[in-house]
């Protein structure tokens, strides 16, 4: 009995010490992680200031008044600018340290750090360590920057892969979505437009959520957005967090302006 | 841009018209920092921390910056894509269908 006490008690430590070490290194990678968004905002911040402050000066609105654009650019020259080749090469390094927990700085790495060997990298361990992983999905949000970095043969070739390897239908349909853009994009042949919608078609049977409705979009506008129709309701919460909708504004002429001061 | 839209919105400001946005601003901080700088003093939807892959711009499919729809009284989407002066006029022709209904009762 007591035997079969201690055995139990062993396999329970077993068991729970490397749960507990796994919450350790997970809880590690996330500290390691807001440290480097932290980095990276601030240094876009840091660089956002300084062209501000360059802009002010007399001189620089002296040469955009006489649009001298060379004058302009130099005094601009010395302005830092976030380092993407610095950044992703930590993000890689980063990503090899997490193993499993990686992936998180790839993401934010594809959409951020525009930087060709970043970009190598970051697809490289895509395919080699991630295919399988549900985080992909979130990746796949804005991979552009990172497979125009790659070029078309890699970057579709990452896609394929994902297509093929992944077990998970939202992930599957940000990889057929992309393809189809890909090939929508520029002055496609009618075999590419086949192509393309077919891939589109394939995606939005498995896609839900954001995805769901990005790829319902185009016959969403057809159908309920064309000059004649009602607009269909917008639900949602000013910037101030306070709900309203736009039927609130039933009896007035209304324009709606999708904007942003960017 | 903004001023125009400011102009519109201050000589309009009596009649039954509003200006309303989609806002698509990823950092409310940066929306907070230039309201009042720009003067912006119209209302507007926020589309949510991914800007402009936010879901109420996904859903409309809006595929430029900015994207323009004009309703008359009723809701009813009556232009689109007009800017500048042509939004001006689209405006002040649907406040000018809505005083004549409302004349004849």
């Amino acid at each position: 009995m007591n035997k079969l006490r201690s055995a139990l008690a062993l396999l329970a430590l077993a068991v729970i010490v490397p749960a507990q070490a796994g919450t350790a290194q997970a809880a590690k990678a996330t500290a390691e992680y807001d440290k480097m968004v932290a980095a990276w905002k601030a240094e876009v911040e840091a660089n956002r200031d300084a062209v501000k402050k360059i802009q002010a000066t007399e001189e620089f609105k002296a040469a955009q008044k006489a649009k001298d654009n060379a004058k302009a650019r130099e005094l601009m020259a010395d302005v830092k600018r976030p380092d993407g080749k610095v950044h992703g090469e930590r993000a890689l390094q980063l990503a090899d340290q997490f193993g499993d927990d990686g992936l998180r700085f790839l993401t934010f790495a594809a959409s951020n750090f525009g930087d060709k060997d970043v970009a190598k990298g970051i697809v490289e361990r895509l395919g080699t360590k991630f295919v399988k992983s549900a985080a992909m999905a979130e990746l796949l949000e804005k991979p552009m920057g990172m497979l125009a970095a790659v070029g078309p043969e890699a970057g579709n070739a990452l896609l394929d892969k994902i297509v093929a390897e992944s077990p998970h239908d939202q992930v599957k349909a940000w990889a057929l979505y992309w393809q189809a853009t890909t090939l929508q994009r520029g002055k496609p042949t009618d075999e590419q437009k086949a192509k393309a919608s077919k891939l589109m078609a394939t995606a939005e049977k498995l896609a839900t959520g954001d995805l769901a409705d990005r790829l319902a979009a185009p016959r969403f506008q057809q159908e309920n957005l064309q000059i004649g129709m009602t607009a269909p309701d917008v639900v949602g919460e000013d910037v101030d967090g306070v709900g309203f909708k736009l039927s609130d504004y039933r009896g007035k002429v209304v324009v709606m302006d999708f904007w942003g001061f960017w | 841009m903004i001023p125009h839209e400011r102009s519109l919105v201050q000589r309009l400001k009596d009649k039954p018209f509003a200006l309303l946005g989609i806002n698509s601003d990823a950092d409310k901080k940066l929306y907070y920092e230039k309201q009042k700088e720009m003067g912006v003093t119209w209302r507007s939807f926020w589309n949510g921390p991914k800007g402009t892959s936010g879901p109420i711009s996904t859903k409309w499919n809006v595929r430029g910056w900015p994207t323009i729809y004009v309703l008359d009284h009723k809701g009813v989407i009556r232009f689109n894509g007009v800017r500048g002066e042509k939004m001006d006029a689209a405006v002040d022709q649907l406040l000018a269908e809505l005083e004549q209904e409302q004349k004849k009762g």
